[in-house]
């Protein structure tokens, strides 16, 4: 189930709610947990049991781990829990990936092939392994104890707003929401139903609107593009990646604050920033802070030289290219952004924030973002050449003055927060506590905007004839 | 002032509930869309349609389409839209045209590009498109004269599409008007008109291109797909005419003095599928009304018209149950209207349907001629030579044989000389067993 569909606006939600509040605070978890299995199961019914039982399994490894006297027992029990949140991504994710390019060597070396059958994806999986992970090593670290109840520990790990796209919430952050829950309160609530509602509308309003004639440029010939359309496309998918998946957080903040949690925030306008660097502290600010946390702190950081540090960059960012899918194009999107970082630290780049330096960061981004979108690498390679070859000649503004408004308004709201003015609105906007007259006008756009939003969704698609054919 | 946040949350579960009421219990009154839209079924839940997820994908479809306000928020969106942009909202089944015109896309795709690729599957290269269009254009003329022996007189009317009337209103190339990328191709009827083929037909294309400009009403209205009333009256008064100069009289008609009318239906036929909540513009178009004159002909002639939408332009205007003894719609040679036996051409036994027919129209515009007979012409022709003995088992052994990708019927029609050979002479003279007794 996703957020902006119909199903889950008028059923799902409601009815949640709606049980969610009547029942007492001790019985939330459980309702919160029946829900969570229901909206996991009507997007994959088929991986349920599978989420489920890894779920069980990893409590009781937890928790094995956390009653072994010795620390060489702490530790094999921890590299098992470990192994079998990775074991299942590395299958459903990485399997094919693996066994398809095997193939291609053991062909090209005249060995044949080996046999597969196609793994399908479990949903959200790349995100539910990285937050058990989280509870495996912040318990091992001695950070946390151990969840008591089961039922505690699968509602960290499947609590339907952040499962299926995140925040990566680290068990620390919110191990004592879950278990020691408070009195709901009418203005939490609120304000979570505002950013489930802007969360709603970046996504449908914008990213939608924007992704639909992205998606009909980069179907077409790549070779025939103009350089303007090449560049205005890709800014344009620039800005649908981010308004898609910074509203998928809003929305899983907003519904976390409606039920009583704070989820962690996920973006800090990411496209203001003036180096990779910077960028990857503003953008899935979640995902950064667990390569951080997991994998680049272990790996040794920054305590063994100049060449190690660069190199366990490098590794990490590889690393992070492919949990962001299973191809090459991912793999080289993750060295890219990786050599950018590994060249801003030797010239000192990272260390002083310059505003001027906004434009060339931004032109890097958007180049890697062509390399994320377009997964076939001789079509991205002749994008690129497309929007470096600096021929206009055949650009025309297609017709189509909603892509471009709706665009303007992106870019707009991506660069409102280098202003003054822009600054002081997210500040009222997000971190404000509203007095009553704010909040009812607030709650009066908010309204506007979600009928505007279920407008979009119902009207997108309907298309009729004239007359019955056939 | 303290319970303010318990009301607004309060209010907000209320929001969410609104179209819930409105469904059970619609309280703002609901007026259906205009056009013709698939509904989706309730789904039934199944363990292994919950299992296979079509169930939750046909719940969500189910949902979406019938919750309260469904109506209400397509018409309010589309009507921002067409304030904002003054346009519709994609996807649409109309474009805007200079001063307002309205195009259904396909006629705007044929002239800009040609339409062969609509009606064409991708596995027939292009190259071959305008040979399989000449085929079915000399299998007509076969088919009309076995036909013409029976007594049964077969003729095409070609109509003309808006985009050939008034081109000059289109909507500039772009996205929206067609995949420009791809090669323009010939125009199905630039190949007809470029051809000289040996069966009857009246070309209202002429007709029309020789009237543009010099009428008093439109040929087309603006917010129109098809000819409009008035256009299409006098346009099938004159193929009455002509079907006359070779077949039985049928009963005299007159056509009144034009006046003028607000817009009748269909010429509002493009402007209703915007589904906007502003009304129809209105204004006002010329219409002549037709009355029955003069004394029946004796029996009154029978007809099937084989085509695409045009003709119900004509079913607006005629009295053609009173004109035709027997009258059928084979709209486009799949759903039979006017006829209480049967409901799709499948199940007829097309031999027997046609020996009692004295006229066979096939009508079909510039952008529908590509498909002309839509698999009519085959079938008559097989079923007019073979019996259903023979035609079976040649498919049969098409089936057992082929590695094609094509369908048994695509392949037919690529080789139906090839597999039925009486077909191949000039002027076929094997015929079913059906006819041969009867002569």
């Amino acid at each position: 189930m996703i957020f902006s569909s119909h199903i889950f606006l008028l059923c799902f939600l409601p009815l949640f709610l709606a049980v969610y509040f009547l029942v007492p605070p001790k019985g939330r978890n459980l309702v919160l947990l029946l829900a969570s299995v229901v909206f996991y199961a009507w997007g994959a019914p088929d991986f349920v049991l599978i989420l489920l039982a890894s779920t069980v399994a990893n409590f009781y490894l937890v928790k094995a781990m956390h009653r072994a006297q010795r620390t060489a027992m702490k530790k094999l029990w921890c590299t098992l829990a470990i192994l079998l949140s990775l074991g299942l991504l590395v299958y459903f994710k990485y399997a094919n990936f693996f066994v398809e390019n095997a193939n291609a060597l053991l062909a090209a070396l005249g060995l044949g092939t080996m046999g597969w059958t196609k793994v399908l994806l479990p949903i959200g999986i790349s995100f539910f392994t990285f937050q058990s992970i989280t509870y495996v090593v912040d318990t091992y670290r001695g950070i946390n104890t151990p969840m008591q109840r089961l039922t505690d520990y699968m509602v960290y790990i499947i609590m339907f707003p952040q499962l299926i796209a995140g925040p990566i919430v680290r068990y620390t952050d919110i191990a004592d929401q879950i278990t020691a829950r408070r009195r709901l309160r009418w203005e939490e609530c609120l304000q979570g139903f505002y950013r489930f509602v802007i969360g709603l509308a970046k996504k449908v309003l914008i990213a939608d609107v924007i992704g639909r004639t992205v998606d009909v440029v980069l179907a077409g010939d790549l070779a025939a593009l103009d350089s303007g359309t090449a560049w205005i496309t890709i800014m344009a998918y620039t800005m649908q990646l981010y308004f898609d998946f910074s509203g998928y957080s809003d929305m899983a903040i907003g519904l976390g604050r409606i039920m009583g949690f704070r989820f962690p925030e996920n973006f800090d306008n990411p496209y203001t920033s003036a180096s990779i660097s910077e960028f990857w502290r503003r953008w899935h600010i979640t995902l950064g802070a667990f390569m951080r946390n997991y994998l680049y702190i272990p790996l040794g950081g920054n305590r063994h030289g100049t060449a190690r540090t660069y190199l366990n960059l490098w590794v990490v960012f590889l690393l992070s290219g492919l949990w962001h899918g299973a191809s090459w194009n991912f793999v080289i999107w993750g060295a890219y952004h990786g050599f950018f970082l590994v060249l801003e630290r030797l010239l000192g780049i990272n260390k002083q924030r310059k505003a001027w330096r906004i434009i060339p960061t931004f032109i890097i981004l958007l180049v890697g973002w062509a390399i994320f979108r377009i997964e076939d690498l001789p079509s991205c390679w002749t994008f690129i050449q497309r929007l470096f070859c600096f021929d206009f000649s055949g650009f025309a503004l297609a017709d189509h003055p909603q892509y471009y408004a709706t665009l303007l308004v992106a870019l707009v709201f991506s660069f409102l927060t280098l202003l003054p003015m822009g600054k002081r609105l997210e500040r009222w906007v997000f971190y404000t506590r509203y007095g009553n007259t704010q909040l009812t006008a607030v709650w009066i756009i908010a309204c506007l905007l979600f009928v505007c939003c279920l407008m979009t969704l119902t009207a997108t698609k309907f298309s009729p004839f004239i007359y019955f054919r056939f | 002032m303290r319970h303010i946040p318990k009301i607004l949350c309060l209010a907000t579960m209320m929001l969410f509930l609104l179209p819930v009421v409105q469904k059970v219990k619609p309280f703002v009154e609901v007026q259906p869309l205009k056009g013709v839209y698939v509904h989706t079924e309730k789904p039934q839940l199944t363990f292994s349609s919950f299992v296979k997820g079509e169930w939750q994908k046909n719940a969500d479809r189910y949902v979406k389409e019938h919750f309260g306000f469904h109506e209400h928020f397509i018409r309010l969106y589309n009507q921002c839209f067409w304030t904002i942009w003054h346009r519709p909202a994609d996807p649409s089944p109309v474009l805007v045209g200079k001063d307002d015109y309205l195009f259904e896309p396909s006629f705007v795709n044929e002239y800009y590009t040609g339409c062969f690729n609509e009606f064409y599957p991708d596995s027939i290269p292009l190259c071959e498109r305008p040979q399989i269009f000449h085929r079915r254009m000399s299998r007509l003329a076969k088919l009309q004269a076995i036909l013409e022996e029976q007594g049964v007189h077969l003729f095409l009317a070609l109509l003309p599409g808006k985009e050939r009337i008034y081109p000059q209103y289109l909507p500039n190339p772009g996205p929206r008007t067609g995949n420009h990328t791809s090669k323009t191709q010939p125009r199905a009827y630039d190949l007809y008109r470029n051809s000289r083929y040996d069966f009857r037909r009246i070309d209202l294309c002429h007709c029309f291109d020789s009237l543009n400009g010099h009428t008093p009403y439109l040929l087309f209205t603006k917010t129109g797909t098809h000819w409009s009333n008035i256009a299409s009256t006098y346009a099938f008064d004159s193929v009455m005419r002509y079907m006359q100069t070779f077949g039985p009289p049928i009963h005299p008609v007159t056509l009144g003095t034009p006046y003028y009318a607000p817009t009748r239906e269909p010429d509002n036929d493009l402007y209703h599928l915007l589904n906007i909540m502003a009304p129809v513009p209105a204004d006002s178009n010329l219409y002549v009304d037709v009355t029955l004159t003069g004394t029946r002909p004796g029996r009154n002639p029978s007809l099937v018209v084989i085509g695409d939408s045009f003709f119900w332009n004509i079913l607006y205007n005629f009295p053609i149950q009173e004109l035709f003894s027997d009258f059928r719609y084979w709209y486009y040679f799949s759903t039979i209207y006017y006829d209480p036996a049967h409901d799709k051409v499948a199940d007829i036994d097309l031999v027997d349907e046609l020996l009692r027919t004295d006229y066979v129209m096939l009508s079909y515009c510039t952008v529908q001629l590509y498909d002309c007979g839509n698999g009519f012409i085959n079938r008559a022709l097989l079923e007019l030579c073979y019996d259903p003995g023979e035609i079976q088992a040649v498919r049969d052994s098409i089936a057992a044989d082929t590695t094609s990708t094509l369908t048994i019927d695509q392949l037919i029609d690529k080789n139906l000389e090839q597999y039925f050979p009486a077909i191949a002479e000039p002027l076929p003279t094997k015929r079913c067993t059906k006819i041969a007794q009867q002569k």
